[in-house]
């Protein structure tokens, strides 16, 4: 079933429909949130929170954009409060147990798996670094996969402020990155 | 290679977000640059190394989670996660005797969704409760299917602790507010009359005591795993044999077909009273908690339900209708406001309802669940104040929804809801409900235009309103009386121009109707007399601060501005507006006729 039979069934009164709609994204909400929270568990409420707003208000749910996109920007207002309401985050050791990742450090090029790991974990690294604004719309864009304009529905930004964000963003990290990302150049 | 731009375009390029023109000039710069293809090419290393990074995934349980959650927050108005300290649950039970409409108390959405911190589900249950409560057949009562969990009042001297009333008939359809849906009025039973008698018998208000509170024991099989939140109070409120407990929510409490009843009905016609009073009690503890206070909202509160259709582009006009009657907007920064919803932005700062005596207004935001704290007047019923909040809790809390509370002197906000009235394209509806226990106040109803079959009437009377005024120099035309402004000649001019009108030929909206009650409201002071410098001063001069111009028309004013200092001149109203989709039938009518 599409999502709009399972948000009108939910609508008629069949919660088991939306539990559908919860499993369908539930993982895809999680992991951006993981992503732009730095914290699996924060994320896992936050998801929790969006799933249980987003049922109790899904009358609300005008159809103009896709469900995702909506529960997508109810889940970012909850993120946004739940950042407000905690300290600051994650040292690299934490993140070295959160994401199995080593700190960035070496100069090796990323060229065969073990490097691309190695990347991996140092993109994440200095995602962690990035400000909340410039990692929720990279975030989005290379790990959620939304496209400009429902990024821009998401954090409700014109789109061209979502590209020229996403390249200052992208810019920072190729400055934290240039000695993995140019290792021939010093 | 350094503008800006021309990077955006590669960035933009690398996620094919370009108009071909603007693909032609970044493959242009690519194959002129070599600067341009290093950052193309970092930024495709770059995202390989996203590619590489850990996909996290949720537990298969997680969606039960979700519902289990999402079902406590219905039915106990806790947001999910917070630890709630109270939960209520409704439970299954086959009962086809018993026409409850509990298909349409578990059904999540329309009235029933619930927020916190005002417990209209937990009024919900009431009614269903109580519908079991007073069936003719105790017997049938027994909780054998499942039981109704009424969460305990926590314990602890932060608890006014409270006893229903007599005379309270718990959500009787007759005893519904007028603005309650239609569906709930259907799922309740006609014979409240009975329910309310019985009522009538139990004791006056009174408190419970504090630390009677006593654990109860499991009444049946089936409670004994759930999980007990907290004691009862008094037991002397609690049946002799029967049982009221919590229990977590849990699966089960949505969906169609649901009974509900109620643990402790063994005890019978007495022992249900008192256990449904309890639980009347409780919500109205509850309510009056009030976790998240905004403005304290008595019963003399106006509540004025504005619609607005959903498609609706911004419109700044509500802002100038009330700076036009004197009621000053004191953004915190610079904030816009729009009609359609009058939700800040997120970034924009919270206002807080800082207490001053001018005419301001508090714009909030639905998001935070700002709760209205309730304060029952002095022989106010408190069944009243409760149905009244919970509909308007219900309203606030949606997300189409927002709200302006306001406090000016009464005669300002006369003249907003004159000007509302006379400009019916403003908003799709306007109804005003005015407080159950202050009759004088029923005359705020003359405002009222709503959607629905009597549209037209009233567009045509809003116009006929509308064309008077036009002969007048009303209150839109006026200059705003933004504090920081300094009086105008052009006000004075219009004042001059107003004076010779009475209060006879002010419009007012139901000059036809022949009933003087409600034909127009009682001005505290002629507006003729009065000069709109005076007016314009009273919120500056109300704080402190003398205006920049006196105004010339001392003389004329029959009222200072100190006479707009005294709170017993305010009228708080609560405007709330909901983005609506308008009838299909009718348009508000504008313009000429």
């Amino acid at each position: 079933m599409d999502d709009d039979q399972l948000i009108n069934e939910a609508l008629a009164g069949n919660s088991a429909s939306f539990g559908l709609l919860v499993r369908k994204y539930q993982d895809r909400l999680f992991n951006t949130l993981t992503h732009i929270m730095g914290s699996p568990e924060d994320a896992r409420d936050v998801a929790q929170d969006a799933f249980v707003k987003a049922f109790l208000k899904l009358e609300t749910f005008e159809r103009s954009s896709a469900f995702y996109t909506w529960l997508y920007r109810i889940a970012f207002n909850a993120a946004v409060s739940c950042k407000r309401r905690q300290k600051p985050t994650v040292s690299i050791d934490q993140q070295r147990e959160q994401w199995g990742q080593d700190p960035p450090g070496g100069d090796a090029p990323p060229e065969d798996r073990l490097e691309r790991q190695e990347l991996a974990g140092q993109v994440q690294t200095a995602l962690s670094r990035l400000s909340e604004e410039y990692r929720t719309i990279v975030v989005l864009r290379e790990i959620d996969g939304c496209d400009y304009e429902t990024i821009a529905e998401v954090l409700e930004l014109p789109v061209g402020t979502v590209r020229s964000r996403l390249h200052r963003a992208r810019l920072q990290l190729r400055a934290e990155l240039k000695q993995v990302l140019q290792p021939d150049h010093p | 290679m350094n503008s800006i731009p021309d990077d955006e375009l590669i960035s933009a390029y690398l996620d094919n977000e370009l108009s071909e023109a603007e693909r032609a000039r970044v493959e242009s710069m690519l194959h002129e640059q070599p600067e341009a293809r290093q950052i193309l090419e970092d930024l495709r290393v770059l995202r390989s190394g996203f590619e590489g990074l850990k996909r996290h995934r949720l537990d298969d349980a997680f969606a039960e989670r979700v519902m289990r959650s999402a079902e406590r927050e219905l039915l106990a108005g806790d947001p999910p996660g917070a630890g709630a300290s109270a939960e209520l649950r409704l439970t299954s039970r086959d009962d086809a005797d018993r026409e409850v409409g509990s298909h349409r108390l578990s059904t999540p959405h329309g009235w029933q969704r619930l927020r916190r911190p005002l417990a209209w589900a937990g009024l919900a249950l009431a009614a269903g409760v109580l519908l079991m409560v007073f069936d003719r057949n105790p017997q049938g009562m027994a909780p054998q299917g499942g039981q109704v969990a009424v969460a305990p009042l926590p314990a602890g001297p932060a608890n006014a602790q409270w006893r229903a009333p007599d005379g309270i008939a718990p959500l009787a359809a007759d005893n519904l507010p007028a603005s309650a849906p239609r569906d709930l009025r259907e799922s309740l039973p006609a014979d409240r009359r009975e329910v309310r008698g019985k009522l009538a018998e139990q004791a006056p208000l009174d408190r419970l005591s504090a630390g009677a509170a006593a654990p109860p024991a499991p009444a049946a099989a089936k409670s004994s795993a759930m999980a007990r939140k907290s004691a009862l109070a008094a037991p002397s409120a609690v049946p002799a044999t029967g049982r009221l407990e919590s229990m977590p929510a849990g699966a089960g409490a949505l969906g169609g077909g649901k009974r509900a009843t109620i643990a402790g009905a063994r005890d019978g016609p007495a022992g249900e009273l008192r256990a449904a009073n309890v639980l009347f009690a409780y919500e109205l503890e509850r309510l009056q908690d009030g976790k998240l206070v905004a403005e304290p909202l008595d019963d003399k509160t106006l509540i004025v339900w504005c619609d607005v259709d959903k498609d609706v582009a911004d419109r700044p006009e509500f802002r100038q209708l009330l700076t036009s009657n004197g009621i000053a907007w004191e953004p915190d920064g610079d904030q816009s406001v729009k009609l359609n919803g009058l939700r800040a932005d997120k970034n924009e700062p919270k206002q807080q309802a800082a207490k001053t005596k001018s005419g301001r207004f508090q714009r909030s935001d639905p998001k935070d669940a700002a709760a209205v704290e309730l304060k029952p007047a002095e022989g106010a019923q408190p069944r009243d104040v409760l149905e009244r909040a919970q509909v308007v809790a219900e309203a606030l809390n949606q997300a189409d929804s927002d709200y302006v509370l306001l406090q000016a002197p009464a005669e300002q906000l006369q003249g907003v809801l004159e000007e509302l009235d006379r400009r019916p394209e403003l908003f799709l509806s306007v109804n005003v409900e005015p407080a159950p226990a202050a009759p004088e106040q029923q005359a705020y109803a003359a405002y009222n235009r709503g959607l629905g079959a009597n549209e037209q009437t009233q567009i045509e009377r809003a116009r006929k309103i509308a064309k008077q005024s036009q002969t007048l120099l009303g209150r839109a035309q006026r200059v705003t009386v933004l504090p920081q402004l300094e009086q105008q000649a052009g006000e004075e001019k219009a004042e001059e121009q107003l004076e010779g009108v009475t209060d006879a030929d002010r419009p007012t909206p139901d000059r036809q109707a022949g009933d003087n009650s409600r034909r127009r409201m009682k001005n505290p002071k002629p507006a003729a007399t009065e000069s709109l410098s005076e007016k314009a001063a009273a919120p500056l001069v109300a704080r402190g601060v003398k205006p920049a111009a006196k105004a010339k028309s001392d003389s004329q004013a029959t009222n200072t501005s100190a006479d707009f200092e005294t709170p017993a001149d305010y009228q708080q109203a609560l405007f709330i507006f909901r983005r609506v989709r308008p009838p299909a039938a009718a348009a508000p009518a504008k313009g000429d006729d």
